[in-house]
């Protein structure tokens, strides 16, 4: 398992298409901090500081929508390529694949948010300046970041599941965010129109427990049951797809 | 005796309600360079995809290297070395990368085997040109140096020498005895350019329609299609001796007091028949006989329909 994931993260870093994404996270992120900038110049009431930490704490939701890139470069590449037929036939378990997929997936979005994150932190302070209460946002930002980690990797598992079943690729783009952008609004429509019951179902949803991280203060009751989330959506996904792919003729 | 390596027992693969693989059983010895001979979309290439993993058993028994459980067979495919159908590689990695992704995969220690395994193929000087501006015979030949590159124990190829120019066909020829003689390694290789096959192979397994007709010996079947003069005579006790002494012919056979399968003089039975008959011999026919590797296998399966 761990030479798959050197061979997967060996095949990543000499892809184009990494740097290109990591790159694109990068621009953005430097961009929303000018757009802050200037925002701040048409609403001087507010303090840049808290706009800034306003802003940053939304982002907490971003990565689960901005993995399905990373997905692309270790999983659904294969099914473009019709490559992994040359893992199975060298006799890796299936489920040693899609571990491995999983992990190498999780190791290469760590990366490239380190990447982000720390070239995201030196233009803030560059362009913000370094005081005390911006390290404190960053210092906050960077714990509720931990905290929303396993429901980040839960969400890895879901999209790998998805890149699984869905081989075509578009039908896969579309279908990913739009069960996290849907899911909820539907859940939503079913506890007003069937039944109130529904509103337990969206205590589950990773979306709705991100929002609680990144809007309310970490608690050990969040801290808790964000990790016992992550974990079980990542352990039920992953066993989706290994008993999807144990049967799975591999073109 | 050479060990089994590979063993099937009634493998069965069905699509649906049609069965692609019916009850196959076939037997590979160390060493062996199998042909799987069929028509297209006979069974050969969901026979090798079933060896290899990639498809699934419906029913049967598949035992590789005396194994048999889903875990043994998952190790005993790690000594395999496969080509099935067209390579596939990633399309933006230059071929030396794309081996180096697998090398890494695969465990294998030594840096160097990827540049071997490309001078092996010849592919040395395209080891920097990415995957997607290879024309169908570099693929093959990439295929094939993947298949090679750990030092496989059998090598399962699916038609690979598919797009390959006939100086290519040689080389890809010639290695594959190479592996055979030097590694002793055991190859099961598919194919219905049976003339290929026929210079490579020492056991042919035919497949027709998803069901397995025959497992011969390439001696055994060489015997069988040899070519020969049918000759019928009054008296074949006096035209032998005519035929030792006049022709100075030993290969012959005797098949009953009128007939005789002359293996010599197979492109000048004129000459045969001038010598029969100036020496008092009652000559009554002299046929041309015997079948060709492709003759043989039309008549196996039932001559010339295509379902």
């Amino acid at each position: 398992m761990i030479n798959y994931i050197k061979a997967e993260l060996y095949k990543s870093f000499n892809r184009v298409s990494f740097w290109a994404y990591t790159a694109f996270i990068v621009i953005l992120a430097v961009l929303s901090n000018v757009v802050i900038l200037n925002a701040h110049g048409h609403m001087a009431s507010e303090s840049i500081n808290s706009m800034f930490d306003g802003f940053l704490m939304e982002t907490i939701t971003i990565p689960v929508f901005l993995v399905a890139g990373f997905i692309d470069i270790i999983t659904s590449d294969e099914n473009k390529n019709e490559t992994l037929r040359n893992i199975v036939v060298f006799g890796v378990a299936r489920s040693k694949i899609i571990l491995s997929k999983l992990l190498a997936t999780v190791i290469l979005a760590f990366i490239a948010e380190i990447i982000v994150l720390v070239l995201y932190v030196v233009s803030t302070f560059i362009i913000f300046g370094v005081n005390n209460e911006l390290i404190a946002i960053i210092i906050r930002f960077c714990q509720k970041s931990l905290v929303a980690t396993p429901l980040w990797i839960a969400a890895i598992a879901i999209c790998t599941c998805l890149a699984f079943i869905i081989k075509n690729n578009t039908i896969f783009a579309f279908v990913y965010p739009g069960i996290f952008i849907l899911t909820r609004t539907i859940i939503n429509l079913l506890s007003v129109f069937v039944s109130e019951n529904f509103k337990y179902v969206e205590n589950i949803l990773i979306t709705k427990k991100i929002n609680e991280i990144s809007r309310g203060t970490l608690t050990s009751e969040i801290i808790i049951s964000s990790v016992l989330m992550g974990v079980i959506y990542t352990v039920v996904f992953a066993a989706i797809t290994i008993l999807y792919f144990e049967k799975k003729e591999v073109k | 005796m050479a060990d089994i390596i590979l063993k099937t027992k009634k493998l069965t693969k069905k699509y649906g309600k049609s069965f692609a693989v019916n009850n196959v059983n076939l037997e590979l010895k160390q060493g062996d360079i199998y042909g799987l001979v069929g028509k297209n979309g006979a069974g050969k290439t969901t026979i090798l995809r079933m060896i290899s993993g990639l498809s699934i058993p419906t029913s049967g028994e598949l035992e590789l290297f005396n194994e048999t459980s889903k875990a043994g067979l998952n190790n005993s495919r790690a000594r395999i070395g496969c080509m099935i159908e067209t390579p596939s590689f990633f399309k933006y990695l230059s071929a030396k990368k794309n081996l180096e992704y697998y090398r890494l995969q695969r465990g294998v220690v030594e840096k160097e085997c990827v540049d071997e395994v490309l001078k092996m193929v010849g592919l040395e000087d395209a080891g920097k040109k990415k995957f997607k501006n290879f024309s169908m015979g570099m693929k093959q030949r990439l295929g094939l140096a993947l298949a090679v590159m750990a030092s496989p124990d059998l090598l399962v190829l699916d038609e690979p020498t598919n797009g390959i120019d006939p100086a290519g066909i040689i080389e890809i020829r010639e290695l594959l005895l190479k592996f055979n003689r030097e590694r002793n390694t055991t190859i099961i290789i598919s194919s219905h350019i049976l003339s290929e096959l026929a210079q490579i192979v020492n056991t042919y397994g035919f497949i027709n329609n998803g069901e397995f007709v025959e497992q011969i010996s390439a001696k055994n079947l060489e015997e069988k299609c040899k070519r020969y003069l049918l000759i019928k005579v009054d008296d074949t006790s006096k035209a032998t001796v005519i035929i030792e002494n006049k022709l100075d012919c030993m290969e012959y056979e005797v098949l009953n007091r009128n007939q005789i399968r002359l293996y010599q003089h197979i492109d000048t039975p004129e000459v045969v028949s001038e010598i029969l008959i100036n020496n008092g011999i009652k000559l009554f026919s002299i046929i041309n006989s015997g079948m060709n590797l492709e003759e043989y296998f039309v008549d196996l399966i039932g001559g010339n329909k295509h379902d």
